[in-house]
């Protein structure tokens, strides 16, 4: 028994022993696991969880030796810095700046320029020391003001502006927007303009921000949309009050605002307008605009209207099918035209996620090629700005991702914005001027006041990339930017923009970007169309891509562009062109080479001359 | 004489070892005190709370309030592990200082705690009828926070429901519980928090989902991807975070990555609204109009004011021909378009705007949101907080 015992402990000791052993060469603690087997999440959140901007960097692009901007200020004679009686208050009123003109109205070939401008808030007075201005371009590089000279003094806070000649007299003439009373100045081809009036005895003075001319029926007569925004006074303007801000008070929403309906003015022909807004269906639609842009986006000679409204949902008007039981523009009376609001049956009112936006600006052109004219709209800080692509009969789906033109705008609150081609290479780039609506640098969250303006070049597969800030001068610089207008100011064949701003002078950048591609500009003249030739359609037979462009109305913000076409050549120096006119006449040219061109409806294309250094 | 000593040392040793036992049973049914807590705070607490109870407090009672005096103090570490010592112990405090320590830990970014905490308190507070309904809305309303920021609003939902049901419901409730899909989430406070709660603990899945997302949702798309990708390899099942990746593709517009995802992991949306949202863009994307019809219809019994889906679902039977029902989503994404920038108002208790709104509810048949709107509105107008309900 003694033996037995003995054994068995001895057993169990042998047995715990070689338990003990195996034990001892196993591991304690886990295998290090082979670099690759498994993704470091802790390394990944930590560098997802720095500070560090090279996403935005690579955002940015490289460095574009080519294109370049050269600033015009007031040592070029062009000196404006715009009045909004910017205050402690941040009253609405103050936010959103003007717009700009770029058109020749003294027909000496040169684009000239004018600028709108604000007033003091609640002391109305005649004697307004801000006045809205005109400058006369001299060759691209000097500009004279002539706002006197001109008779164009008016008191008011001016906002947005138009041009088209709607008397048909060969001057362009101006519509003026305003908080209160829009203007309506004719040019009398002298270097003057006489106001004429425009409010007919039903019109209700309005906050009117963006304005379009444009001949909505092809009659050959100019009618006018004239956006409006707020229901809010001038005199006794809201307050927001806010104890946390600095001076008291914060920036009010328009949410608490009412929106109110546009107004439509039909061109009777003889000088005047008849009030149309709700015999044409447009009365039914209060909105909050901000934007306006007239084009023919489905290509059938009878234009849309499409209105960019703050936080709501965007309006495209459609002419009603049911007017004369067609659309064919030149058989239905104005006084027989009526609208319908189409605008999400159409993919445009609002963004892919069924959100309205802030939508300021819009711009309009045919960004890939396709053959019909695409939107884009800015929007709000900390939401993206909007790509609709035009898939052709009025159906439209949004872009904004994956076209580089969404998260780079995320962190920017953008206004005016124009498709324009840069570098000539016959593909619309994008031009996207920034600023907030006001100082928000005290909130818990600050958010920047000026903003970097933004250039995207076009990369010709549905695509862009920002190369704003690898530029220097102006685009890295930081701004209020409100309203922008393109135009060829200097007559190199390179489109220039001209940039409104609150607070700082506004700006005259000139295209210099050194690059050989050339371009064909067109002023058209319309003789059964429209003089001005709203709603042409040009055809630019570049190869490998045809380029589409169309005179549009409206388009950017409260601004208006000059009224040429221009395309980018690429590698080519002369090239066909077909227009298609709103009257339905067609005309091609075989052989258009690179240059400045007038091109009279059914007679011929003719060689612009700027008129030379007096 | 040797007998005598020993028959006098025996008494002496059995009291010694009663006393003894009785000081180890006394020490034994009380807890050590936390790290950082002198014995000199302790019995300060305790002497106050004794003159003012005329009784003596339990351990519970003095670490409670010795607790919160820490919090108000601003020294949150040694107030939270008193509070964690006292919910372990004592049944009457226990509970309160589940709910004391949940707001605390949230306080100090202890993100997985503080659902900890609270879901426990949630959990036993209904057996409890020193528990009162403010209570339980508080910790309802802490952990709807916490839900908010990770934007697990599938989770959040049933909070709010029942902060409804007690009558503790405040306009900002309901509005979140109305219109999940409709008011910013991606807000740069949100972002920050999970960023701190990160750091506190880098390996919690609904916190990196939640960065993955504000990533996403900030434009920092390279950044989300590679951490998503990341993420789901370590749960390949977890349908939040596969909803979360496929959204990052979808806003790369990346459709052949998007759909490897779904290939490879062949996801079941269950209960996740963004998983049954991406589902549908998808099968609008690839135009299989009736999956996408499908996968909306879902989500709109789940999130009745999700304008995506009334946009998808309008398309979607646009497409199939169903033109009426095509209208109906149409002018019910348009009114909800309508409605989202207006909620703004509903925080500025204007009773107008309440009405307002719950008259748009109202021609797009949310009757449910009409109702509680309207109900919120008079309560506004007759400047009572929030609704009351009695006590239980």
């Amino acid at each position: 028994m003694r033996l037995a015992w003995s054994k068995s402990w001895f057993c169990l000791a042998i047995t715990g022993m070689g338990a003990v052993l195996l034990m001892a060469g196993c591991p304690q603690t886990e295998p290090e696991k082979e670099s690759g087997e498994e993704p470091d999440l802790g390394a990944l959140l930590k560098s997802s969880l720095l500070q560090s901007q090279e996403s935005v960097q690579n955002q940015l692009g490289h460095r574009d030796l080519k294109l370049a901007f050269r600033e015009l200020g007031a040592e070029n004679g062009f000196e404006f810095t715009r009045f909004d009686d910017i205050s402690a208050r941040r009253r609405i009123l103050e936010t959103n700046g003007g717009g700009v003109a770029v058109f020749d109205y003294d027909r000496d070939g040169w684009l000239d320029l004018y600028l709108t401008n604000g007033s003091p808030i609640g002391e109305f007075s005649v004697e307004n020391n801000h006045p809205s201005k005109i400058f006369r371009n001299r060759f691209g590089t000097h500009y004279r003001e002539l706002t006197t000279e001109a008779n164009l003094m008016q008191p008011g806070f001016d906002t947005g502006c138009a041009v088209g000649d709607y008397n048909s007299d060969g001057f362009p003439d101006l519509y003026v927007a305003a908080i209160g009373e829009n203007h309506l100045w004719v040019n009398n081809g002298d270097g003057t303009f006489e106001e004429q009036a425009l409010q007919t005895a039903d019109q209700v003075e309005r906050w009117t921000t963006s304005v379009a001319f444009a001949d909505l029926n092809s009659d050959g007569i100019l009618d006018i949309y004239a956006v409006n925004y707020l229901d809010e006074s001038l005199e006794t303007p809201t307050v927001c009050p806010n104890s946390q801000s600095p001076d008291g008070f914060e920036g009010c929403s328009p949410a608490l605002f009412q929106g109110v309906p546009d107004d439509l003015f039909w061109g009777d022909g003889e000088g005047g307008f008849h009030h149309a807004t709700n015999d044409a269906g447009i009365g039914r639609h209060p909105g909050k605009g901000l934007g306006v842009v007239i084009a023919d986006l489905d290509q059938n000679r009878s234009p849309e209207i499409y209105v960019a409204n703050d936080g709501e949902p965007n309006f495209l008007f459609v002419r009603n099918q049911s007017d004369s039981g067609t659309t064919d523009s030149n058989s239905s009376k104005k006084s027989e035209l009526s609208y319908e609001e189409v605008g999400l049956l159409c993919g445009l009112a609002l963004n892919e996620r069924g959100y309205s936006q802030a939508s300021m600006g819009i711009a309009c052109g045919d960004y890939d090629g396709n053959g019909t004219q695409d939107l884009y709209l800015t929007h709000f800080f900390g939401d993206t700005n909007t790509l609709y692509a035009n898939l052709g009969e009025l159906k439209f789906v949004e872009r904004t991702r994956g076209s580089g033109l969404g998260a780079s705008s995320r962190n920017y609150l953008g206004f005016g914005t124009t498709f324009f081609d840069a570098d000539n290479d016959g593909w619309l780039d994008l031009f996207v001027a920034n600023g907030h609506v006001d100082d928000r640098t005290w909130m818990p969250v600050p958010e920047d006041y000026r903003m970097y303006p933004q250039l995207f070049l076009n990369e010709r597969d549905g695509h862009f990339k920002e190369i704003g800030q690898s530029l220097e001068g102006y685009f890295s610089e930081q701004w209020i930017g409100r309203g922008v207008a393109t135009g060829d100011l200097n007559r190199d064949g390179f489109a220039d923009l001209v940039v409104s701003h609150q607070l700082d002078p506004s700006i005259i950048l000139m295209n210099e970007t050194d690059s050989r591609h050339q371009s064909i500009t067109l002023r058209l003249i319309g003789t059964e169309s429209h003089r001005d030739a709203f709603g042409a359609i040009v055809v630019f037979q570049t190869t490998p891509q045809i380029q589409t462009r169309e005179l549009v109305g409206g388009g950017s913000f409260q601004s208006a562009s000059a009224l040429e076409v221009h395309a980018g050549l690429g590698t080519e120096s002369m090239i066909p062109i077909e227009i298609r006119w709103p009257s339905g006449n067609k005309q091609q040219f075989e052989n258009v080479s690179a240059g400045d061109w007038v091109v009279v409806e059914n007679q011929g294309i003719y060689s612009l001359i700027a008129r030379p250094g007096e | 004489m040797k007998s005598n000593s020993a028959n006098r040392l025996i008494p002496v040793f059995t009291i010694g070892l009663v006393l003894l036992a009785l000081f180890l049973w006394k020490n034994s049914s009380e807890t050590p005190l936390p790290e950082g807590i002198s014995s000199e705070d302790y019995e300060s607490v305790r002497t106050s709370l004794k003159k003012a109870t005329g009784t003596e407090p339990t351990q519970a009672e003095v670490l409670f309030t010795l607790a919160k005096s820490l919090e108000s103090q601003g020294d949150y570490d040694s107030a939270g592990r008193c509070f964690e010592a006292v919910s372990g112990s004592d049944s009457h405090y226990g509970l309160r200082a589940l709910l004391e320590s949940g707001k605390l830990q949230i306080k100090l970014n202890h993100a997985t705690a503080a659902e900890s905490s609270l879901r426990k308190f949630l959990e036993y507070a209904d057996q409890d009828p020193d528990i009162k309904n403010s209570q339980i809305a508080e910790a309802l309303d802490w952990l709807k926070y916490l839900m908010s920021i990770e934007l697990r609003f599938e989770e959040r939902t049933p909070l709010l429901k029942k902060l409804h049901e007690l009558g503790y419901a405040k306009p900002q409730h309901s509005l979140q519980y109305l219109f999940p899909h409709l008011l910013l989430w991606n807000s740069v406070k949100g972002r920050d928090k999970i960023r701190a709660c990160l750091q506190e603990t880098p390996g919690d899945p609904h916190l990196l989902i939640a960065h993955g997302r504000y990533l996403t949702g900030a434009g920092k798309l390279e950044d989300s991807r590679v951490l998503l990708e990341a993420l789901v390899e370590k749960i390949p099942t977890n349908p939040a975070c596969l909803a979360a990746l496929l959204e990052c593709h979808f806003e790369r517009n990346d459709w052949n990555s998007f759909e490897a995802v779904l290939t490879k992991y062949k996801p079941e949306d269950k209960e996740d609204w963004l998983l049954m949202l991406m589902k549908g863009e998808y099968a609008l994307h690839e135009q299989h109009w009736e999956q996408a019809a499908f996968h909306f219809e879902k989500l709109l019994e789940e999130d009745r004011g999700n304008v995506t889906a009334s946009m998808g679902l309008a398309q979607a039977y646009q497409e199939l021909g169903q033109n009426e029902k095509s209208e109906q989503y149409r002018q019910q994404t348009r009114v909800l378009s309508r409605i989202r920038p207006q909620l703004s108002k509903l925080l500025k208790d204007d009773p107008e705007s309440f009405a307002e709104i719950a008259q748009q509810c109202e021609s797009i048949g949310y009757d449910d949101a009409a109702r509680i709107l309207r109900l919120q509105g008079a309560l506004i107008g007759q400047q009572v907080p929030f609704l009351t309900a009695p006590e239980n």
